[in-house]
């Protein structure tokens, strides 16, 4: 019976309103605003559509601009050889010779007479294909050299001479292959023994030589005379002028006519770099990071805040004293708000005195930290920047001051609001290097919007302290 | 509206064409508004839940089967976001007036004709979880399984729901029923603000009759 009665009870209603029979009148302003929504969801699926591609563009420049920066400025093959031509005669300073010797020693297996010049593989006009420079600036050397003795400085024959008669190492058969091979510009041997001198210590500049340069030999060449000088010449590097100062300590009192002569021939050509390690301060540092925090979110300056989560990860490139960094994180935001601070069109028969809110959302941050302070692995820097929040889901719950109050309960949107660098990011972060790969950093934050945030418009506010674990990519070896 | 109009309709919704999209919800705002405002409050939130739906009948139209009744699949995507949108509330547990179930659940039922919005307005005064299962139940004919399925309840809870819903309602109708009643149920002839009730076919605008259930 009381069955039977409630069927009755549920056709009554499943007649009355399953099935209409005069239906809702269509309204115009209900497609009007459905229209708004489909305007509103364009736009911002082209938002979203683009999304990714900028954010693999900043991932890029972040990129290109960290290995930019990552590049050492010096010409690597270059940075070599200076390392060992400068090493030698520093080393060799008492001797007053032995590098010399070493650089004439090395001259001397290749050219042997001017019969054999013709057929060496170092011939200066195939220097342009051979960009081996150190063979070809030991035959070079070795009539540049003679070259200039005959034609320049004298008063430093007479040194010259002296040098070489306290080398370890005999330059006799050199000196033999000069005289018979540098005949023509050599008048007698102690031009020969002049030449002999400058050519050791021009073998140690021009051992220190870049690939030849073309306008540079042209020019050399019609200085000097003579074409073979002039590729000796050209090739000096522009990076040899320390070397001259290396040379001539090497050399002890002397100073070495040529080599002299060599760098004020090049002088207008100079390009003073700096050579050898690159300097750590500018090196790029790439780390990845893993970061937790907990923060307190509200409206109006935190009231009614409540704590709340985020994880994620984060990419991260310094430079010098910059950090660049960009990355994601789910947050969790709960948060209560006063009814005054609720933007809705709907209109409530009784306002709710607060709303409870839970949003969960993506948040999408970009910022510069500057290095205020370092010492002993310990690090603070200070930074700004902006944060992107893409909000995956809304919980609204309306709390009525009367718990009878007849009104709804709440809602929930779903992936519909976005605030695209919408929000400002200050924070302060202390990092303490664990070792050269890992470091652990807290970074207290705000969050402050610039736009209002969600379905109800706040103006949704966060602080906290985030912990993260940072990895880095490239960790700094000292150099062998 | 025959098969081919609507299929035309549907094809111009996939390309998006707005003009394909105001078309197709005219003709079936009334179906869908029928659906949102049982499980509504009133007819403002109907039509936001109504708009909602809409938007995911537009955004998801590809996944719509073909060779399946359109009225069957908008209905069930009508039903869930209303479902969806009073979520939040569906858990709440109501405690008033449970005392004074028994004595009125063999009550009569009215002799008089409840008109439509009598009966809406009855059902749209219920609270959000018991509304939404006596709708599940009564009127779309769904088992307290699956009910308790659908809105992440215990059958227990969903029977529960249902039976509190038919006292209320009861109790509304008692009301209605008493000759010093001042409420609107009064034969249906008092002004609702609910709903308003097309009269006149209009002009342009296709109806639903022909569309297969």
């Amino acid at each position: 019976m009381k069955k039977e009665k409630e069927e009755d009870l549920d056709k009554l209603f499943k007649n009355g309103i399953g099935d209409p029979v005069n239906e809702p009148v269509y309204r115009e302003a209900d497609w009007d605003t459905m229209e708004l929504i489909l305007d509103k969801q364009k736009k911002r699926t082209g938002i979203i559509f683009w999304l990714p591609i900028i954010g693999t563009a900043a991932a890029l420049l972040l990129l290109f601009l960290g290995l930019w920066l990552y590049k050492p400025q010096v010409v690597k093959n270059n940075s070599d050889q200076h390392a060992s031509i400068v090493q030698r005669p520093k080393r060799d300073t008492g001797t007053s010779g032995g590098a010399t010797a070493q650089a004439a020693d090395s001259s001397k297996h290749k050219i042997l007479n001017p019969a054999n010049y013709a057929k060496n593989a170092i011939h200066p006009a195939e220097s342009k294909k051979n960009k081996s420079f150190l063979p070809l600036s030991a035959g070079g050397s070795r009539r540049h050299t003679t070259g200039y003795a005959s034609t320049t400085n004298i008063r430093d024959k007479k040194e010259a001479g002296t040098s070489i008669a306290k080398k370890t190492t005999s330059p006799g058969p050199d000196k033999k292959e000069l005289i018979a091979y540098d005949g023509r510009n050599t008048t007698n041997k102690k031009e020969a023994d002049t030449a002999d001198a400058n050519k050791t210590n021009n073998s140690a500049v021009i051992a220190n030589s870049t690939p030849t340069n073309a306008p540079d030999k042209k020019e050399v060449g019609v200085a000097d005379g003579k074409k073979d000088n002039g590729t000796a010449i050209a090739n000096n590097s522009p990076a040899n002028t320390p070397d001259k100062k290396d040379l001539g300590v090497a050399d002890g009192k002397k100073d070495n006519s040529a080599a002299s002569n060599t760098v004020a021939v090049n002088a207008p050509k100079v390009k003073v770099k700096s050579i050898g390690k690159p300097n750590p301060a500018n090196r790029a540092i790439f780390a990845i990071s893993a970061l937790a925090s907990s923060d307190l979110n509200g409206v109006n300056s935190l009231q009614g805040s409540r704590v709340g989560g985020n994880f994620g990860g984060l990419f991260s490139v310094t430079v010098n004293k910059w950090t660049f960094s960009t990355g994601a994180m789910y947050s969790i935001k709960p948060y209560q708000e006063s009814y005054a601070n609720y933007h809705t069109s709907y209109v409530f028969q009784t306002n709710p005195s607060n709303i409870g809110v839970n949003c969960r959302m993506i948040d999408i941050p970009f910022d510069v930290n500057y290095q205020v302070y370092r010492a002993h692995g310990n690090k603070v820097t200070i930074g700004s920047g902006l944060s992107s929040y893409i909000i995956l889901r809304e919980d609204y719950k309306f709390n009525y001051a009367n718990p009878y109050t007849y009104g709804p309960a709440g809602y929930s949107v779903i992936n519909q609001n976005r605030n695209i660098l919408g929000i400002l990011n200050l924070d302060a972060t202390y990092e303490h290097q664990i070792n050269s790969k890992f470091g652990i950093a807290f970074q207290p934050y705000v969050k402050l919007p610039f736009s209002n945030v969600g379905a109800s418009q706040a103006k949704l506010q966060s602080a906290g302290v985030a912990v993260r674990l940072n990895w880095n990519l490239n960790p700094f070896r000292k150099p062998n | 509206m025959g098969d081919e109009e609507l299929h035309q309709l549907i094809g111009g919704c996939l390309k998006q064409d707005r003009a394909s999209q105001k078309m197709l919800y005219k003709v079936f705002y009334g179906f869908s508004m029928g659906i949102c405002l049982r499980y509504a409050n009133n007819r403002d939130e109907a039509a936001e839940v109504l708009n909602q739906g809409f938007y995911k009948v537009f955004t998801r139209i590809e996944t719509y089967d073909r060779t399946r009744p359109f009225k069957a699949w908008l209905g069930k995507i009508m039903m869930n976001v209303s479902i969806d949108y009073y979520r939040a509330n569906l858990k709440m547990a109501y405690t008033d007036d449970l005392d004074k179930a028994e004595h009125l659940s063999d009550g009569e039922l009215p002799d008089r004709k409840l008109n439509y919005d009598d009966l809406l307005k009855m059902v749209q005064r219920l609270p959000p979880a018991y509304r939404t299962v006596f709708n599940l139940f009564a009127i779309e004919g769904y088992t307290h399984e699956e009910i308790g399925e659908l809105l992440h309840i215990s059958p227990g809870t969903s029977k529960s729901n249902l039976h509190k819903a038919r006292f209320k309602l009861k109790q509304m109708i008692a009301e209605a029923d008493s000759p010093d009643s001042n409420g609107n149920y009064n034969n249906g002839i008092d002004y609702s603000p609910i709903v308003a009730i097309k009269k006149t076919n209009m002009h342009g605008v296709y109806f639903d009759k022909n569309i297969r259930k």
